[in-house]
């Protein structure tokens, strides 16, 4: 059997992972007793793994170095990889501080 | 005489990082072309803002909202089809005056490129570049109304 847990915290260890994602509704997950995980889900009896990756490595060089650490955890399930988002560039990614307010615009009469 | 050499500058798709494997396949989303084609696009001194008219426009008046103002958006003027080995990309630039057009969408179109097929492996079948506007400079204080 599948260990999604470890999987997904073997998934997480991979330096070029920034990140697991539910995919746009946050729908991929498995839903356990109490919590669910995200972004990791056995379909068909195939895993599949949905990660952010992070800036500048080639994806399917990525894609492998995930697939094989998550490998042992798989129970010899074939393991299939979406990178469904990537991390920005840290100069251009947005800044979280809000933006400096507006000119107040002048009241004409 | 040996076939593998050290320095491989060939794309991904052709070095056997095949994105359909017998472990299980990758799948990349168009959003992440999308924000690796729009990246490399900016990259290209020359280019200016990208993105049609309507867009741009609403692009920066949801840049400066207070609330879930973002900042600059990279996918903008951005569309691309991806497919199971291949991307087609539509990009639509602001140029600065200036520069040579044609010189500078080459760039863009080669930047892309190589950035998109080392980055994911997919094979670029096209890059379809529209040029929308001209930037003249930043504008001086729009004339005031001539009445009140």
């Amino acid at each position: 059997m599948a260990d999604v847990e470890a999987i997904a915290a073997a998934a997480l260890g991979c330096p070029l992972i920034a990140d697991l994602t539910g995919g746009r509704f946050g729908e991929v997950a498995t839903y356990g007793p109490g919590r669910r995980i995200l972004g990791v889900r056995i379909v068909d009896e195939v895993v599949e793994l949905h990660v952010v990756a992070k800036w500048g490595a080639p994806l399917p060089e990525v894609a492998e170095v995930v697939r094989a650490a998550v490998a042992p955890h798989a129970a010899g399930l074939p393991v299939s990889v979406f990178v469904d988002d990537i991390q920005l560039p840290d100069e251009l990614r947005p800044q979280s501080e809000p933006p400096p307010a507006l000119p107040e615009a002048p009241v004409v009469i | 005489m040996s076939q593998q050499t050290s320095t491989d500058l060939r794309p991904a798709t052709q070095q056997g990082h095949a994105l359909v494997t017998g472990q299980g396949k990758t799948s990349i989303a168009d959003s992440v072309v999308e924000k690796i084609a729009g990246v490399a696009a900016r990259e290209v001194s020359g280019v200016h803002e990208m993105g049609r008219g309507a867009a741009r426009t609403f692009g920066t008046i949801k840049e400066k909202l207070p609330v879930g103002g973002s900042g600059p958006n990279v996918t903008q003027g951005v569309k691309v089809e991806v497919g199971e080995r291949q991307a087609a990309i539509d990009i639509d630039l602001v140029v600065d005056y200036g520069v040579s057009i044609p010189d500078v969408s080459q760039s863009v179109r080669d930047n892309v490129i190589q950035r998109i097929e080392r980055m994911t492996g997919l094979e670029v079948t096209e890059v379809n570049i529209s040029v929308d506007d001209v930037f003249l400079g930043e504008d001086s204080e729009p004339e005031p109304p001539r009445v009140q």
